[in-house]
């Protein structure tokens, strides 16, 4: 159902991306969130996901991080989104960041 | 030959810090692969690896095992530590040489 909503962007590649709003809306649709950013790092099939939620509270970074890739199962399947950097936290930990965080892809460490 | 799970489960006891990742060690084939070796090098101790772009059972066997679809995958002391992201976050928070040095005394 929800799907045949989805917007598609093509680009000059021919690839297929989702678009930024809608990826967001499926994890607000998916999860009880109290802030959610998606940013796109690199011609639209590469994104990062910063998701707050009180779900996450007292869940191990594996659990949380699995819950963001199932409600996001299909368009990860079907390489719409090819590569998805997650940041997640609870709002407790989120308030201890200050509320923000680094954007992007850094492979240095 | 092992059944891959059994070779699984071989790799992740035998290997302190095993890594699954779509490449080689020294010519990792993903960012997100090149990433977590980085971290490793950058820590100064010995891991394993496993490329699965060149066995396809492994690939999908790997996902199954842990439940979790992507590659890299991380194990420390046999079990699942988690992806890139993970493993970054872990390291930044120190939480990563905790376990390294936890696997170590094990030993």
């Amino acid at each position: 159902m929800f799907n045949e909503h989805f917007f598609e962007l093509i680009l000059a590649s021919g690839d297929v991306v989702i678009a930024l709003e809608e990826i967001k809306l499926k994890i607000q649709m998916g999860l009880n969130t109290d802030f959610v950013q998606v940013i796109d790092l690199r011609g639209g099939d590469h994104i990062q996901a910063i998701i707050v939620s009180k779900v996450f509270e007292n869940k191990s970074l594996i659990e949380q991080h699995k819950m963001i890739y199932d409600i996001l199962d299909v368009e990860m399947k079907s390489n719409a989104i090819h590569a998805l950097t997650l940041k997640t936290y609870s709002p407790s930990q989120w308030k201890k960041m200050g509320g923000s965080v680094k954007i992007g892809v850094d492979h240095q460490i | 030959m092992l059944d891959i799970v059994e070779e699984i489960k071989k790799d992740i006891k035998e290997n302190k810090i095993m890594l699954y990742i779509k490449g080689t060690k020294d010519s990792p084939q993903c960012g997100f692969s090149a990433a977590v070796i980085d971290i490793f090098k950058f820590m100064g101790v010995p891991f394993e690896t496993r490329n699965v772009l060149e066995k396809t059972e492994l690939r999908e066997e790997i996902k199954k095992y842990t439940s979790w679809n992507t590659i890299p995958q991380v194990f420390i002391d046999g079990k699942f530590v988690g992806g890139c992201d993970i493993t970054r976050e872990l390291y930044q928070n120190g939480e990563l040489q905790k376990l390294v040095e936890n696997a170590k005394q094990d030993s």
